[in-house]
């Protein structure tokens, strides 16, 4: 999962270890967020010191391992310097900053109200047992509120972040702006629905 | 009805014993109902949020019952997430058991339902798991000679018939005809996406006319389960068109599991004068999904007008969650948002009846967080 605001120095990640029994089923649905947003898909889960370039864009960070879990590997991500007219010395404003990620949860909306929004939250992908919760849209960006209807998916994490010193609580909820249904899969359950029938004899 | 006391939940019924048995935590239902003679069906899944095993399965164990060999259906009344969770598993252990399951779910659009977000959305829901479960059990019990395809039904189907007198037997009161063919079109205006639609999970379908209820006769014993069937003031639809074709052959019920959880959405007035007994008891599972828990206070007090005998399997369908970080516990308190857990309170309702004894009574246990359904209006005031 990536969450990015700009600047492009308040960019931090978090990847699903590749170890969990559910990360296949994980990983389409998360490829194609990164992939939505332009994103690329980091090739590796091991970004110790590895610098990468931000597909369609000209930000380049250095990353950092900075906590590896069962769940989530922490990634510190520091803004490469940018080069400027007058050519600074590499180094020069560089901020580092890394994220602590306490909580992760994934959500569905359910319904959607004037000023709020009622989902069932879970950990993981385990969806058993479930929690709900309503949220207010304030805490939804506002060119992701025609993101939030029923039925659509969202990651929230909850932690703190270190940034030049200093350290702040937050909590950021990020909706999935899933690619369009394409021809190709309509076409994909067409054939499942027929090998449904043939194989179970569902008809 | 015959209140136990001490009650223990580890004793099977006899064999002349009708039992039901309902299962309901926060968020889901599951009825087991052994229909004498060591038979037994089961009605939709829920899991235990203790060992988020199926709660039918977990009880069964509990009493010694197989239900490899012992259970004979296993029933999906529709498949809300409240309603399906664990069925997969549920089917799996009832070996020779058959899958039930609305008339409407087998055309071609609900197929491709399942194939698409089976494959292609992983997240958000179980109805698509656990049917993506259950037809691989019935692909492999297939390859078998004692494989059968699932059975559809609809108003009027008699699922299971003990003897050519029809002393003890299941019969379908819902879904309609017409509501199959409400069905039809919301699968296709609603259910299954287009290409360049926006991709989301699946959505609710509602209101949900495609609800097996069914009614079951044991000899004189004799209970409506009502699923989540609702009304919508329509005829042919919902509760009004199991009135018009079922009032004057499937009467005197003397049990009914109140629909959809006791909401004013399941209720039809005429129910009560035309298909219930008048000491008839209920049952009902609480839910949260909308903007309120059910049942409301004004559910209770409508129910308990009805009937003297009424029952819930949890008091609460909700209970406060707090998260074990402190620094989590403080931000949340500070955006003003509260989260609730749907399953963490479970209960289960027993009632029992001899059959080989005529007019004798009904007796009911109740187990975990299960109460009198009139309990909740002393609790909440």
């Amino acid at each position: 999962m990536t969450t990015a605001t700009n600047p492009p120095e308040l960019f931090h990640l978090s990847l699903t270890s590749s170890d969990r029994a559910d990360a296949p089923l994980l990983a389409p649905v998360f490829w194609r967020v990164f992939q939505n947003d332009t994103t690329a898909e980091p090739q590796h889960s091991a970004l110790d010191r590895a610098a990468f370039e931000l597909a369609n864009t000209t930000a380049q960070y250095v990353s950092e391992s900075v906590q590896k879990g069962p769940l989530l590997n922490v990634v510190h991500l520091t803004s490469l310097p940018q080069k400027s007219q007058n050519e600074k010395e590499p180094g020069a404003g560089l901020v580092r900053e890394h994220s602590v990620i306490l909580q992760q949860w994934e959500g569905v909306v359910l319904f959607r109200e004037d000023e709020s929004f009622t989902a069932r939250i879970f950990e993981g992908y385990q969806d058993f047992p479930a929690k709900r919760t309503k949220i207010s849209l304030q805490e939804v960006a506002d060119e992701q509120h025609e993101l939030v209807l029923p039925g659509g998916t969202f990651s929230w994490i909850i932690g703190y972040r270190i940034r030049g010193g200093t350290r702040s609580r937050f909590s950021e909820i990020y909706f999935r702006r899933l690619p369009p249904w394409t021809k190709q899969e309509l076409k994909d359950a067409k054939t499942a629905a027929v090998k449904i029938s043939e194989e179970a004899g569902w008809s | 009805v015959r209140k136990l006391a001490g009650p223990d939940l580890s004793i099977p019924p006899r064999s002349d014993e009708v039992e039901i048995s309902v299962f309901g935590p926060g968020f889901g239902e599951s009825i087991v109902v052994h229909l004498t003679g060591g038979e037994w069906i089961v009605v939709d899944s829920c899991l235990n949020a203790q060992t988020k095993e199926p709660a039918a399965l977990d009880y069964l164990q509990k009493i010694g019952i197989d239900p490899a060999t012992a259970v004979r259906f296993v029933i999906s009344s529709h498949w809300h997430d409240d309603h399906i969770r664990g069925i997969g598993k549920v089917f799996e252990k009832c070996e020779s058991a058959r899958f039930v399951c609305a008339h409407g779910l087998e055309i071609t659009q609900f197929k491709e339902l399942i194939g698409l977000y089976s494959r292609y959305f992983p997240v958000g829901g179980s109805g698509i798991r656990e049917f993506t479960k259950v037809l691989s059990i019935l692909k492999a019990r297939r390859k078998t000679d004692s494989g059968f395809g699932p059975d559809f039904v609809s108003e009027g189907t008699m699922l299971y018939q003990r003897d050519p007198n029809a002393r003890i037997f299941v019969k379908v009161l819902s879904p309609s005809s017409a509501a199959y063919l409400v069905s039809l079109a919301r699968f296709s205006e609603s259910l299954l996406p287009k290409e360049g639609q926006a991709r989301s999970a699946v959505p609710y379908l509602e209101p949900n006319d495609l609800a097996i209820v069914l009614t079951v006769k044991v000899e004189d014993a004799r209970f409506l389960l009502g699923a989540d069937l609702e009304e919508q003031g329509k005829a042919d639809l919902g509760w009004q068109a199991i009135l018009d074709k079922f009032a004057h052959t499937d009467t005197a019920h003397q049990g009914f599991k109140i629909p959809h959880h006791g909401s004013v959405t399941g209720h039809h007035k005429e129910v009560w004068p035309k298909l219930m007994n008048e000491e008839a008891w209920t049952v009902l599972t609480p839910y949260i999904k909308g903007k309120k828990p059910l049942p409301e206070k004004t559910d209770v007090e409508r129910i308990t007008a009805y009937c003297r005998y009424s029952y819930i399997t949890a008091q609460r369908a909700i209970t406060r969650y707090r998260p074990p970080d402190s620094v989590v516990q403080r931000q949340l308190r500070e955006m003003g948002i509260s989260i609730f857990e749907e399953s963490s309170k479970q209960g289960q309702v027993r009632l029992r009846k001899s059959v080989s004894q005529s007019n004798s009574d009904w007796t009911v246990e109740m187990f975990g967080d299960a109460c009198d359904l009139s309990d909740l209006l002393q609790s909440a005031t």
